[in-house]
């Protein structure tokens, strides 16, 4: 069992390396938030494997954690991004 | 190994290449639309699994109760962030 945990414990490590490559490349702000949000949702799976492999359960609550803020800050990225555009538009060139 | 560890070790194993597949398309993928389809779906669908894995995995009724809770809450939450975020991008679009 354990031998399974570690093996996921590195596909999702390696997961996160590719959404931190395109968190650093992204040409749009949306990319690099759709990367952060992916990495959140990396992290809550990171931490239910660890939750699994220490018998700590707590880490459940810490990842519920992770998944509630990094929904809300995407939310508000999606909000930002389309209301700085319309500003700019209302400003002219 | 019973026959519920098999079960959430299959389901664990779902849901990290689903995450696995997700970040894999938002590297290659070469639009921005074509990305936010790609994590949308499959990330939230990993995370959703592994939540379930775990509930199954602890023999525990409050955390069971509570990993699929949060399942349920990623269920619904994921697409919402990636509408957002889609949303925004194709009205700024030039």
């Amino acid at each position: 069992m354990s031998v399974i945990i570690v093996v996921l414990q590195t596909v999702v490590g390696l997961a996160s390396l590719l959404a931190l490559w395109r968190l650093v490349r992204g040409p749009h702000l949306a990319d690099r938030v759709l990367a952060l949000d992916l990495l959140a949702s990396l992290a809550v799976g990171f931490l239910v494997l660890r939750a699994a492999q220490t018998g700590h359960w707590m880490y459940v609550d810490v990842a519920l954690g992770i998944g509630l803020i990094s929904v809300v800050g995407t939310v508000a990225f999606g909000s930002f991004i389309e209301h700085r555009a319309r500003d700019a538009r209302a400003e002219g060139p | 190994m019973t026959t519920l560890a098999i079960l959430a070790a299959v389901l664990a194993s779902v849901g990290a290449g689903f995450m696995l597949i997700a970040a894999v398309g938002v590297t290659i993928f070469s639009d921005t639309f074509a990305r936010l389809h790609c994590a949308g779906k499959s990330a939230t669908l990993g995370v959703a699994c592994m939540l379930l894995a775990a509930a199954l995995w602890s023999g525990d009724g409050g955390v069971a109760l509570r990993c699929s809770l949060a399942a349920v809450f990623f269920l619904i939450t994921g697409p919402i962030g990636c509408h957002a975020l889609a949303r925004a991008v194709w009205r700024t679009r030039s």
